[in-house]
């Protein structure tokens, strides 16, 4: 039985939601802001969803509505308008590009992700893990965690950096393995 | 304390080198760290409900408005005043239709816009509920309800059992305000006031103290609901009780005792004073008011004076103003040093009926008569006058946990309406987002730095309210400004929503208002 409009949304949105907020939270910065602009890419995307062709991957349709969203959220808060020349159409468009490598054309693979995340945040030095979470979990400044750590802010913003891009080829790395075997 | 806000500047990660990959990963790592269900649920939730509303009721109340996620979970304040309920949004509607009738034809839209708006949101605290009956915090209230009815069956007999004012009694009693509180902004008027009077009825037999407060809890439900005659009865008569009552402390006051002084018991009789000017407000009788504003001004002038007569400095004159009695007292009460361990031992009570600490009261009422004299001021149109005593009002220190009002905000909110007034479009958008930036919500403020004291609390109408401002300064600079507009509808979809909740002529005259702000859109885009 073929699913009717209304539950292929709801399948879609479930299984694309949470890949869909790690790219806006990648580019947006305020919490609140990025569960907005998912929000309206739902509805823009549920708006349109007549007009969607089901043999293109739904995750860069997604990707391509908060693209345009995002850029007008940076054109018009103003206390986002100083990093508007950043946050340019083109990183997002690199960044769409990550996102197709991190995150597969299916939608249902972001566990994966995460499950590859969470393997690979184990590999990470214990000082690079404390970072993360204080970072992360704890929303610390760099500032902050320099002070209890009794480092400078440069050195605790290059071990950010650096753990960043280990746990991105770590990642990707398994993913590929993953596909490969699967 | 730039320099803590800049160290949490949210957007601090683009002051690294970024590219797309430590991009991609921060925003892997946010929603990894972050993975909780409950929320997950609730934002997907949202997505289809409005999904559904665009789907199959494109003429919802909803459609217009985003979903409003819960902030701030409900609180309730010692008095229990944060006047709010769907009754509230009617009363307060008479103020924009009674006091700016005639001026909204011949003035400046936009002025004119902000003025009304001003007036419609000023006191709604709780109207979460009627915003979104559906929401997680309108179910959680439900549920609240409930365990506070429980508790309440449970402990009546305890209440009968404890003796005249003993201090055990106040969680129970607690229980009572914070379950007519709720039953009141739940719209549930009849529920509401039954609880009320048998709580007035209790107290009068076995607490006379917690029978001014129910009091007050029953003049709060009477406005709430539009019924000012009633609501000012329960007033009057908490406020003539509040003269009889003799605390100990009163008669160390030198003055205690003469004709017309009221200053041995300020904080306590200014509130009321200043619930009257509300419902004078409400009823458009700007005279009426500002009698209740200068005798809430004048309690704490007394105050004031016998402060400064006792500390032997100079003391203010017999008709000094507000701000020259406060003025002169010295500094270790205009900026009390608040002893934190104090609220860490609340005596045992509930967390939420602490008692606060007596030293910050005078500067909170103070700041509170203040931000009150800038409402009338601008209602009665001396904008110039406001404005200098809203700067006045920003110099004396805040202290949330014994006033009523979220006070930086609200004053927030009035500089800008205050400078739409003026047409200076630019400096009411710097002040919004300042106001955004600094005072509301817990993403732009670490958990780890801040007590959650200092939060503001940001109700859907609040809210609604800054959109509103900020989409009427934007419209006002540019007429093409899309974001603008998005942020008018936005407010106008709350309005609509509300409007469905109120009956009669007060709804007529809201969906007036509705169309203004939606001809003020209309008249922008094009």
């Amino acid at each position: 039985v073929e699913p009717t409009r209304e539950a292929l949304f709801e399948i879609l949105v479930r299984e694309h939601e949470a890949a869909l907020r790690a790219f806006v939270l990648s580019a947006v910065q305020d919490r609140t802001a990025a569960d907005d602009i998912v929000q309206e890419c739902f509805i823009a995307a549920w708006q349109s969803f007549s007009t969607y062709d089901e043999n293109r991957p739904f995750a860069a349709w997604l990707r391509g509505i908060a693209h345009h969203l995002i850029l007008e959220y940076y054109r018009n808060t103003s206390t986002a308008q100083r990093h508007e020349r950043i946050v340019s159409p083109e990183l997002l468009c690199e960044l769409s590009r990550e996102y197709e490598r991190l995150v597969p054309a299916r939608g249902d693979v972001f566990p994966e992700t995460l499950a590859a995340l969470r393997s690979c945040l184990t590999h990470l030095a214990r000082q690079d893990q404390t970072i993360l979470d204080r970072v992360y979990q704890h929303d610390c400044s760099c500032r902050r965690i320099a002070y209890e750590l009794g480092q400078s802010i440069e050195w605790v913003k290059k071990r950010l950096q650096r753990a960043r891009a280990a746990l991105h080829e770590c990642v990707l790395g398994k993913l590929r393995r993953e596909s490969v075997h699967g | 304390m730039d320099e803590m806000h800049h160290d949490h500047d949210p957007t601090a990660l683009f002051e690294e080198p970024t590219d797309a990959r430590q991009l991609a990963l921060h925003g892997l790592l946010r929603v990894y760290y972050e993975q909780n269900e409950e929320e997950a649920r609730k934002r997907l939730d949202a997505i289809f409900k409005r999904a559904a509303l665009h789907g199959f009721v494109r003429e919802s109340k909803l459609t217009v408005s985003r979903i409003v996620t819960p902030r701030r979970r409900f609180r309730i304040r010692r008095w229990g005043v944060t006047l709010g309920g769907l009754g509230l949004a009617a009363t307060l509607l008479l103020t924009v239709f009674l006091v700016w009738p005639t001026k909204r034809v011949k003035a400046d839209l936009y002025a004119d816009a902000a003025n009304a708006g001003s007036a419609w949101f000023r006191l709604v605290g709780s109207l979460n509920y009627v915003v979104d009956p559906e929401s997680a915090e309108a179910q959680e209230a439900r549920t609240r309800l409930v365990r506070y009815e429980q508790m309440l069956r449970s402990d009546r007999e305890t209440l009968v059992d404890l003796t005249l004012n003993d201090p055990r009694l106040s969680p129970y009693l607690g229980h009572w305000q914070a379950y007519y509180c709720l039953l009141r902004d739940l719209g549930r008027r009849e529920d509401a006031l039954r609880e009320a009077r048998a709580a007035v009825e209790f107290a009068q037999q076995y607490s006379p103290n917690w029978h001014v407060i129910y009091l007050d809890g029953l003049g709060n439900i009477h406005a709430a609901f539009g019924e000012y005659e009633a609501a000012r009865r329960a007033y009057a008569e908490s406020i003539s009780l509040r003269r009889q009552i003799k605390y100990t402390h009163y008669e160390m006051d030198p003055h205690f005792g003469e004709p017309g002084y009221e200053g041995h018991q300020a904080w306590v009789i200014t509130p009321m004073y200043l619930r009257l000017m509300h419902v004078s407000l409400a009823e458009g009788d700007l005279a009426e008011a500002r009698v209740q504003c200068e005798a809430a001004s004048r309690a704490l002038i007394q105050r004031c004076r016998t402060i400064c007569e006792l500390c032997r400095t100079a003391v203010p004159g017999n008709q000094a103003t507000l701000w020259e009695a406060w003025s002169a007292l010295p500094e270790v009460y205009r900026l009390p040093r608040i002893d934190e361990s104090y609220y860490a031992n609340p005596k045992g009570e509930m967390p939420w009926a602490t008692l606060y600490h007596p030293s910050c009261a005078l500067p909170a009422w103070a700041r509170t008569v203040f931000y009150h004299e800038v409402l009338l001021l601008r209602a009665e149109g001396r904008y110039a006058e406001a404005r200098e005593t809203l700067r006045r009002a920003a110099t004396v220190p805040d202290y949330p946990e014994c006033g009523e009002f979220p006070l930086p905000f609200l004053e927030c909110l009035e500089h800008a309406r205050l400078d739409i007034i003026d047409k200076d479009y630019r400096a009411a958008l710097a002040v919004l987002d300042s106001c955004k930036r600094t005072l509301i919500g817990p993403r732009l403020a670490p958990t780890d730095r801040e007590p959650e004291v200092n939060r503001l609390p940001l109700s859907a109408m609040q809210s609604a309210e800054l959109s509103l401002l900020e989409g009427i300064a934007r419209l006002a600079l540019d007429p093409g400004d899309a974001a603008g507009r998005r942020l008018v509808e936005r407010a106008v979809g709350v309005a609509k929503t509300i409007s469905v909740e109120i009956q009669g002529n007060m709804r007529n005259e809201l969906m007036t208002q509705i169309r203004i702000w939606q001809a003020m859109n209309r008249n922008a885009s094009s």
